[in-house]
C-alpha cells in the first residue's frame, strides 16, 4: 500500500513536470522570443511567418493540456483499480505514458527542423564562412565527464556479470543488458560525432551559439548515457533481489530525470539573453 | 581563423581555398604544426562538396603547404611559409612562354606546337 502511495506522488509529479512545468517553460520561452525579437525586425527567425509560429505554440500548448487531462485520468483509473493487475501496477505504464508525453516535444522538434530547413531555402548569402581548426570531443566536454560515463557503462557491466557469478556466457542477461546499452552508447556517440563535425541545420546561427548549445546538447547526452547505465544496473538489481514491486516508482523517476537533465538542463543553461539574435535581422550580414 | 568562400565567384572554390590557407600561413594567421579541420568538417561548414575540400588539400599538400599524419588529421607543413611562396602555375606558365617563345623563333606554327604538346602530353600520361 505504501508503495502504491509513493507510485501516486511520483506519477502525479511526471504528469505535472512533463505535461504542465517544461511545456510551459517552453511556451515561455517561444513567447518572449515572439516578443522581443519580432518578425518585423527579424525576419530571418520566421521563414514562414509569424502567425505560423504562433499557431505552433498554441498547437504544442494543447495538446500538452490533452495529456495533463490524460494523466488524471490514468491516475483516476489506477486508484478505481482498472489498471492495476495481480502482481500490481505494470511498471510499463509510466514509460507508455512518458512515450505519449514526449510526442509534444518530437513535434517541436519536427517543426524546429522544418523552420531550419526553409532558413536554408531562403538564404541567398553567396559568402560561406568557416572556422580553421579542428573540432574535438574533449572542446565540448571535460576529460572528466567523459571518463564518467565510460566508468558508468564499465560499472553496470560488471554488475551485471557479478550478479551471475561472473559466469560469461552468451545470450545471459548480463550479457544482452551490456550489448543493449552498448548499441545505446554507440547511438549517443555518433549523435555526438554528427553534433561536432556535422552540417549546421541553422544556417544563420553565429558560430560561438552554435558551439555553445552543441556543448550543452553533448552534457545532457552524456548525463543521459550515466544515467541509463544506472537505471539498467538498477533493473538487474530489481530482477536479482526481488524488488520488483519498487519497479513502476523507479521507472518513473528515471524517465523525470532523463527530462531534467536533458529539457531542464537546456533551459536552465541556454539562456536566450546569451543568444546572438542580431544574425536574423533583415539587414544581417552574418555568414 | 575563419576562411570565407564566394560560392558565385568566377574562381573555383577550391582555389579560393588554396589561396586563402596560403594568406593565413604568409600572415601568420596560422603556423606550421598547427591542425586543420578534417575534410569532411571544412566541406559541412562551407556547405560545399567533400570531393573540393579534398582537392584544395591534395593540392596544398603537393605543394608542401600541409602535410597529412594518418588518423590524427592533417596540420601545416614545418616549411610551409617557405613552401607558400612558390607558385607552381606561374612557374609553369613562365617556363611554357620561354619555350613557345623559342619554338616561334624557330618557325613552328602554333598549330604544330599543339599537337605536339598534346602528343607529348598523352604520352607521358600513357607511360
Amino acid at each position: 500500500m505504501t508503495i502504491q502511495i509513493l507510485f501516486y506522488v511520483v506519477f502525479i509529479a511526471q504528469i505535472f513536470l512533463l505535461s504542465a512545468y517544461f511545456p510551459g517553460r517552453l511556451i515561455q520561452r517561444m513567447r518572449f522570443i515572439q516578443r522581443e525579437y519580432p518578425a518585423s525586425s527579424h525576419p530571418k527567425l520566421y521563414p514562414k511567418s509569424s502567425n505560423y509560429f504562433q499557431k505552433s505554440i498554441s498547437a504544442y500548448r494543447f495538446i500538452n493540456t490533452l495529456l495533463f487531462i490524460l494523466g488524471l485520468v490514468i491516475v483516476y483509473y489506477i486508484y478505481e483499480g482498472s489498471l492495476v493487475g495481480e502482481k500490481g501496477i505494470n511498471p510499463m505504464l509510466p514509460w507508455a505514458y512518458f512515450m505519449i508525453q514526449m510526442m509534444p516535444s518530437l513535434l517541436l522538434e519536427i517543426f524546429g527542423f522544418k523552420m531550419t530547413k526553409l532558413m536554408k531555402q531562403e538564404d541567398i548569402r553567396t559568402h560561406k564562412s568557416a572556422n580553421l581548426a579542428p573540432r574535438h570531443l574533449f572542446d565540448y566536454i571535460s576529460p572528466w565527464l567523459f571518463s564518467a560515463v565510460i566508468l558508468a557503462y564499465l560499472t553496470m557491466v560488471a554488475f551485471a556479470f557479478y550478479t551471475e557469478d561472473f559466469k560469461f556466457e552468451f545470450g545471459s542477461k548480463a550479457f544482452i543488458v551490456s550489448m543493449i546499452l552498448l548499441v545505446g552508447y554507440v547511438f549517443f556517440f555518433s549523435l555526438i560525432t554528427w553534433l561536432i563535425r556535422g552540417k549546421k541545420t541553422d544556417p544563420y546561427q553565429s558560430q560561438k551559439d552554435r558551439t555553445k548549445t552543441a556543448s550543452l546538447v553533448i552534457t545532457t547526452l552524456c548525463y543521459t548515457m550515466i544515467a541509463c547505465a544506472f537505471f539498467l544496473g538498477f533493473s538487474i538489481a530489481v530482477a536479482t533481489y526481488q524488488l520488483k514491486s519498487m519497479m513502476p516508482v523507479a521507472m518513473s523517476l528515471f524517465l523525470q530525470f532523463l527530462v531534467v537533465i536533458s529539457t531542464g538542463f537546456m533551459l536552465q543553461n541556454n539562456r536566450l539573453e546569451d543568444i546572438d539574435f542580431d544574425v536574423y535581422k533583415a539587414d544581417s550580414t552574418a555568414k | 581563423m575563419e576562411i570565407t568562400v564566394d560560392i558565385e565567384s568566377a574562381t573555383p572554390m577550391f582555389s579560393q581555398l588554396v589561396r586563402q590557407i596560403k594568406q593565413a600561413v604568409e600572415h601568420g594567421k596560422i603556423a606550421p604544426g598547427d591542425p586543420l579541420p578534417s575534410i569532411r568538417q571544412l566541406a559541412n561548414d562551407l556547405e560545399m562538396n567533400n570531393k573540393t575540400v579534398a582537392k584544395a588539400y591534395r593540392l596544398l599538400e603537393r605543394d608542401s603547404v600541409i602535410q597529412a599524419k594518418g588518423y590524427r588529421g592533417t596540420f601545416i607543413h614545418p616549411d610551409a611559409l617557405a613552401n607558400c611562396t612558390v607558385d607552381l602555375n606561374a612557374w609553369v606558365t613562365k617556363h611554357l612562354s620561354e619555350t613557345i617563345a623559342t619554338f616561334r623563333k624557330a618557325g613552328v606554327t602554333d598549330s604544330e606546337i599543339r599537337i605536339a604538346f598534346a602528343d607529348v602530353l598523352n604520352q607521358s600520361i600513357g607511360g
